[in-house]
């Protein structure tokens, strides 16, 4: 059977750059290469959409929490997930009072033949967001206004809606707004272009929901000697939004205040149990041979040879790097960077999808927890970094 | 319709989808009635008229739906009986509609627009007691839905972080500012400058 989903060139619209900048899309072009790539699109059948991606999203997610359920009941199966020990009782306590999460993104392997495969979760500090929910979005509209779509497409896009949605029912079980209510605060390391991108994008939705708030550079949080955190107006911080992740928090100078200070984080703690790949084994041990996943194991001992057939990836890895595949025939890849230390695991090989020489990846996001929309990243080697380009999707 | 209806951001800002009017008045065009549309005059009165009959249209459909009568009428003053597939919902009364998005660029142009169009301008309007002591509107979006069942927890059912503080008092359940002084900074951020400096994945 041949594949289905396809990848077309389309017609790029003239004035995009100028939207974007309008749009307050600073990062379309990184370090000179360009990141936003609308010169194609693919195209998707709604069975596609539904049967192959929605539907495997929201059982995945499924499997997902009660995956975390049982690592909280059986504590000492975080470490395998990479949680320092005197992290466990901040963490495991954060999933029992029900704290709630906003999103996450799972990638997959699809090529329109046969089940999409999970290749990893981001279910901590997920990006390419604002570019799937927000300028993808803008994309279509203006394509079927200008008549270079035809009327009837559509995109599996509900991303803006449900993360609006999320927020107001977070300010629900917030309480009342009130004048003298404490800012939420959104905090990310300012001086990357992306990421504060990102973390606006998302403060504003939250001040549409109804919260005060504002930005902080992650560097200035301060703490009190009561072991509070503090914003740079000498309040303590109470709500906090991070695109920063747990493990790093988990690692450094701070890290010992968690426990005291009375700050609801977003995500909440417990998302840090989803956001390595320690989860991969973890999950095919409990669903083997789940149509939508990879046989995965930990690796016994690091400097155990990989065998032919298998991707090694650290349990703490990022954009990438890291990675060695071994094909089950040809030569080794290996990607370098600074994620080298510590445990990692083995997952079966199974390559992206190779379009017109470039290799395709879906990122599947969960929103509250609802399958929301899917963006689109390709590259030209095997592997999806952050530099990967985000290409748009329809469904015709 | 497998996508959002509507974009809007308030600091951001957004493309002109349809340019009907650029309004002095910075807010949503929401009317109580077309009376009140066509009076302030920043739509034309067919824009009124056909706002007013499109949200009317999916106001059934749109509105939050209550299983009793009485859990409707804590949140809404006036509600009414709906049947749907032989099953009894209460809904709120539609109070007024939304006839166009009032919105500004970001940046240094800073233009705003106002955008009325179906897709993203029109909808039923709905006043909850809050809303009626703010002075503000609620609207409903429910997506088209997927399809298969949702894996939902009640979130803040236990001592949520997010519902009190450990300074919180009253029955509002939000907790005021505390002030105090800080004795050290700079102590989260470390690692990302250790790995290139990026945080996300």
């Amino acid at each position: 059977m041949g594949r289905k989903l396809k990848r077309v060139s389309s017609p790029a619209r003239h004035d995009w750059r100028e939207t974007a900048r309008e749009c307050g899309f600073q990062f379309h072009t990184i370090e000179g290469d360009l990141y936003w790539d609308e010169s194609v699109r693919y195209e998707f059948s709604l069975t596609e959409i539904e049967r192959d991606l929605e539907d495997p999203t929201q059982e995945l997610h499924g499997m997902c929490m009660d995956l975390v359920d049982h690592l909280v009941r059986h504590p000492e199966k975080l470490s395998l997930v990479g949680i320092p020990t005197e992290q466990w009782d901040f963490v495991c306590d954060s999933w029992k009072r029900a704290d709630p999460h906003l999103y996450g993104r799972m990638d997959f392997s699809y090529d329109g033949d046969g089940p999409a495969k999970l290749l990893e979760l981001n279910y901590d500090t997920p990006t390419s967001l604002y570019e799937a929910s927000f300028f993808q979005w803008v994309w279509m509209e203006q394509m079927r206004e200008r008549g270079d779509l035809p009327q009837g497409t559509d995109q599996y896009n509900r991303l803006h809606e449900d993360l609006l949605e999320a927020l107001v029912r977070l300010r629900a079980l917030a309480g009342k707004a009130h004048p003298e209510e404490p800012a939420f605060v959104f905090t990310a390391v300012a001086e990357s272009d992306e990421d504060r991108g990102t973390t606006q994008y998302i403060q504003d939705l939250a001040s549409q929901a109804g919260f005060p708030t504002r930005f902080l550079d992650i560097f200035d949080i301060g703490v009190d000697a009561q072991g509070r955190l503090t914003d740079t107006s000498e309040e303590v911080i109470q709500r906090i939004f991070k695109l920063y992740p747990w493990e790093w928090l988990f690692a450094e100078d701070f890290a010992k205040h968690l426990a005291t200070t009375p700050t609801a984080w977003l995500e909440p703690p417990w998302k840090s149990i989803l956001s390595n790949k320690g989860v991969l084994p973890l999950l095919w041990e409990r669903h083997p041979n789940h149509p939508n996943l990879l046989e995965a194991r930990f690796e016994e001992s690091p400097g155990q040879e990989l065998p032919a057939g298998w991707v090694r990836k650290p349990v703490h890895s990022r954009e990438g790097s890291n990675i060695r595949i071994r094909p089950p025939r040809g030569e080794e890849i290996v990607v370098d960077g600074p994620y080298g230390e510590g445990p990692a695991i083995w997952q079966a090989y199974h390559p992206l999808p190779n379009f017109d020489g470039r290799y395709a990846l879906v990122g599947s996001w969960v929103i509250g927890d609802r399958a929301s929309g899917i963006g689109m990243r390709e590259d030209s080697t095997l592997i999806t970094r952050d530099t990967s380009r985000f290409v748009p999707h329809v469904i015709v | 319709m497998k996508r959002s209806r509507v974009l809007k951001l308030s600091l951001l800002g957004t493309a002109p989808l349809a340019l009907v009017a650029c309004g002095s008045k910075d807010r949503d065009l929401t009317y109580e009635s077309v009376q009140d549309c066509i009076e302030e005059g920043r739509a034309t009165p067919k824009t009124c008229s056909t706002a007013f009959n499109e949200s009317f249209k999916v106001h059934y459909k749109q509105a939050p739906r209550f299983y009793s009568e009485g859990s409707c009428l804590t949140e809404y003053g006036n509600c009414l009986r709906y049947q749907e597939n032989g099953s009894n919902f209460w809904i709120p009364v539609m109070s007024g509609f939304l006839a166009g998005r009032y919105v500004h660029s970001y940046g240094s142009t800073r233009r705003p627009y106002v955008v009325t169009n179906g897709d993203y301008g029109y909808r039923p309007l709905y006043r909850s007691h809050d809303d009626w002591n703010r002075g503000t509107w609620s609207t409903w979006g429910s997506g088209t839905g997927g399809s298969g069942s949702l894996t939902t927890r009640t979130y803040g059912s236990g001592r949520s972080s997010w519902g009190s503080s450990s300074s919180s008092s009253g029955s509002s359940g939000s907790s005021g500012r505390i002030s105090t002084s800080s004795v050290s900074r700079g102590g989260f951020g470390g690692s990302s400058s250790a790995s290139g400096g990026w945080g996300g994945s």
